[in-house]
């Protein structure tokens, strides 16, 4: 069976080289033929992986441990799902999942666009395949994931890192994969299009669907990452700065960046140029973004093994940019603007801030990420970027970006009219002073960042509702609908739009949840059983502490009742423990409790105990809002299920199925952020 | 070049001055910026680095972990990390150095976990007050794998 994966690998190899050749030579010679037959090639591509995954993971649950990755990550009494999904616990099996995610994009595109886009599609079928290329070689001459044991297999694994074994572990990484390597299709196509040269709008509609759905992965991912580190960790945080989280967050801004300029070159073929380059930027900081998680380059918590795979993707990196803006700057005369900036009072000059802010904040966290190695390069010495770099810096950006998320939507294209400055803008303007005021009053604020925070939020939600509510009114009176009726056609005429604003809806919330953090408290206490403390407004008493054994760990239990501070009505229990694995070899894991409420989290962890003297000493945090993260996310999804519903307009020319088909997609992406949030609040 | 030009690139010029005039002055911060050393750079010339803030990297010694009963206090030995590259006086080698540290501790910190605190050299250059500890667990992920089993 390893020996099938390897080939399978090596046939990739020879297939996809085969599909670049004969899109190249196709496009050239203009063969339906070879086009065709390149299309082929990448379903067969496809086709391969897809192979060498399932191989990987019989490998994984028949317990074969002559295979080196197998031992590595596995061991038999591991429960079988985590098996299955120890397939993207180490470096070489995490290559292979990336470049079978990307094939199955690949397929996705290519078959998307059998009978359309006819220029385009050779070159992107090009680039397509020669990332695959690359990870194909990487893993065949560096990372093979099917390298076996030549004498001597051991019986049995080394087994998962506990802390990865836990449901996280099966949605974070793919979620996470499924939007990085999603951008690298919309790089494809910018490559396809700069080839041809027809580089008017049809490149980005053909993948600006893409892009959303890369997005749109990308956050769930980062969300979920985070979800993960504050629910299992036990630190009580869910952003640490950490070189590999920034290195996922960095093209998430970039791809913001793209997702909004993008539709001033739809409305008014504006930032042509500018589009090329940011998605180009994107891609290559995603390559850049999995080269620092893998090759030892950066000091990371969640970094994989050292190893001189560095090299390979620097490279890969270089080639990759040197061409596509070589391609950029060579076609830089057809990438003249259509019309120019009329106004500072317009969309497009927000959309513009928007992107210098997205932009900057990009900088900022990759140069904050990359100058320990560049300080080390230079000068031999070892440094550290605390968090309150990043920080001090993404605060400010942040809350502009929040401002303009508000705003951008009140201007109207090309110039807006002081009359529609004061239509658009009185009200929100009106929230935000009353929250304003209201919260320097009820709260005790000591920095001004949380304030300032909810202020800009409780603005952007009146532009929301605004927005919504004028459209219905509009609507009611002019095709005299009724409201629901209204604001249901609201939705289905302008899907985007309103999904934006929906998507918009989720990101306030997240930043209400982030402003939460301007409220922390935190303390350390040892409790004598029977023993009470108060954090907050929440009462702890530490009731008993427990030993017990279920044969795969050692579970030390804080048993704690948790009340209203200072009277005995109980709000509930909680359990905070330390499991101590016996395989790997004392691999403690820190089970965190929590209590949690749209107000805050009571978040409590064991930190030490004293069997003797039946002491317990606890870490009670309360993290304020932080649950409005979350939900946020969850907004997003919904909002993001609205403006990738396809267009009535489109469907029609479709068979019924085929119609039904993104419509699936969407209801489906609908009923798991519904479970998803009854799951995370549960 | 017309004024369109020159108002682009005095703008260009400015925003990029005053950004790096600002990255320059964060990055000056030692709570933004902090330099590591090895346990045995100072454990060799303590004086460099006494009331400075820094981290400090090595492994915990065996069996020298002590918590004050019924609180979260640490005291616990660092000695320095024998690795060829990592070594930069073969000296310190045998010495260690005693830290203090307050605060719920990381899963993976136990005996022989390679750790970095972050902190202050006392005066005296023996004893290390940290405010921070992160530890990676004596690891079996590491390259080091590569050497064993092969062929």
């Amino acid at each position: 069976m390893a020996q099938l994966g390897y080939y399978g690998l090596l046939f990739t190899l020879v297939i996809a080289s085969y599909t670049a050749a004969a899109a190249i030579v196709g496009h050239h010679r203009s063969s339906a033929r070879l086009i065709t037959s390149a299309q082929n090639g990448v379903y067969a591509v496809f086709g391969l992986l897809t192979m060498c995954s399932a191989a990987i993971m019989y490998l994984f649950v028949a317990n074969d441990y002559s295979v080196k990755y197998v031992q590595h990550y596995s061991d038999r009494s591991m429960p079988l799902f985590y098996k299955a999904t120890a397939f993207w616990g180490g470096q070489d099996g995490s290559l292979l999942f990336w470049v079978w995610v990307m094939s199955i994009w690949a397929a996705i595109a290519v078959y998307q666009n059998r009978n359309k886009n006819r220029e385009i599609m050779p070159y992107t079928i090009v680039s397509m395949m020669v990332v695959t290329l690359f990870f194909a070689v990487v893993m065949i001459f560096t990372a093979n994931p099917f390298e076996t044991y030549l004498a001597g297999a051991p019986t049995d694994g080394r087994g998962l890192n506990p802390l990865l074994q836990n449901p996280y572990m099966v949605t974070h990484p793919p979620t996470l994969y499924l939007g990085y390597i999603g951008w690298t299709i919309p790089f494809c196509f910018a490559v396809g299009a700069l080839a041809h040269n027809k580089l008017d709008y049809t490149w980005i509609a053909a993948m600006r669907r893409w892009c959303l759905v890369a997005w749109f992965c990308l956050t769930v991912g980062l969300t979920l990452g985070g979800l993960w580190a504050y629910e299992e960790l036990g630190w009580g945080g869910y952003w640490a700065w950490d070189p590999v989280e920034n290195a996922a967050f960095i093209p998430w801004l970039t791809g913001t960046a793209f997702i909004h300029s993008i539709q001033v070159q739809e409305r008014r073929g504006m930032y042509k140029a500018w589009n090329l380059v940011l998605i180009i930027t994107t891609f290559i900081l995603t390559m850049i973004g999995t080269m620092m998680t893998r090759s030892g380059v950066v000091q990371s918590v969640h970094a994989f093994a050292q190893s001189d795979i560095g090299t390979y993707f620097f490279w890969f990196i270089v080639g990759s940019a040197v061409v596509s803006f070589g391609l950029l700057i060579y076609r830089l005369p057809q990438l003249r603007p259509k019309q120019g900036l009329e106004s500072i009072l317009s969309r497009e000059f927000a959309f513009l801030v928007n992107n210098w802010i997205l932009l900057a904040a990009a900088f900022l966290v990759l140069f904050g990420t990359l100058f320990p190695s560049l300080f080390k390069a230079v000068t031999g010495r070892e440094v550290n970027v605390g968090a309150t770099f990043f920080n001090t810096w993404m605060i400010p950006l942040g809350l502009i970006l929040l401002f303009l998320t508000g705003v951008g939507p009140l201007l109207s294209w090309r110039k807006s009219t002081g009359s529609t400055i004061r239509q658009q803008f009185t009200l929100p303007t009106v929230v935000a002073a009353i929250v304003a005021i209201s919260g320097w009053l009820a709260l005790d604020i000591t920095s001004w960042p949380p304030l300032t925070t909810l202020i800009l939020c409780a603005f952007v939600t009146a532009t929301i509702l605004q927005e919504f509510w004028r459209g219905t009114m509009h609507r009611m009176k002019n095709a005299k609908e009724g409201a629901a009726d209204a604001f249901v056609t609201l939705m289905t005429r302008a899907r985007r739009r309103h999904g934006g604003y929906v998507i918009h809806f989720g990101v306030v919330l997240m930043f209400v949840g982030f402003a939460g953090e301007g409220f922390k408290l935190e303390e350390d206490k040892t409790l004598k059983v029977g023993e009470a403390t108060v954090i907050g407004n929440y009462g702890v008493t530490l009731d008993r502490l427990r030993f017990e054994d279920d044969g795969q760990k050692n579970m030390i239990t804080a048993d704690v009742t948790v009340t209203k501070a200072g009277t005995s009505e109980v709000i509930g229990q909680l359990a905070p423990a330390k499991w101590a694995y016996r395989k790997p070899e004392d691999q403690v894991t820190t089970e965190v409790a929590k209590m949690m409420s749209m107000r805050d989290d009571l978040y409590l962890v064991l930190g030490g105990y004293d069997a003797e003297n039946s002491l317990a000493t606890l870490q009670l945090k309360v993290n304020p809002l932080v649950n409005f993260v979350w939900l946020g996310c969850t907004f997003t999804m919904v909002g993001f299920s609205i403006a990738v519903w396809p267009d009535k307009k489109k469907a029609r020319a479709t068979t019924r199925v085929r119609r039904f088909i993104p419509a699936f997609g969407t209801i489906l992406t609908f009923v798991i952020s519904v479970v998803a949030a009854v799951m995370t609040f549960i | 070049m017309n004024g369109h030009t020159i108002k682009i690139v005095l703008s260009v010029l400015l925003i990029l001055g005053a950004g790096g005039f600002l990255l320059a002055d964060t990055l000056d911060n030692p709570d933004t910026l902090t330099y590591f050393h090895g346990a045995d750079e100072v454990i060799v010339k303590p004086n460099d680095f006494i009331g400075q803030r820094i981290r400090l990297g090595g492994h915990v010694e065996k069996d020298s972990i002590m918590q004050k009963p019924a609180t979260l206090d640490f005291q616990f030995e660092v000695k320095p990390v024998n690795k060829p590259g990592m070594l930069k006086h073969p000296e310190a080698l045998g010495k260690t150095i005693t830290v203090r540290y307050s605060g719920v501790v990381p899963d993976t910190f136990k005996d022989d976990a390679e750790v970095i605190v972050t902190g202050k050299l006392q005066p005296g250059g023996e004893l290390f007050i940290a405010s921070e500890l992160l530890a990676k667990c004596p690891s079996k992920y590491e390259a080091e794998e590569k050497s064993a089993g092969e062929y």
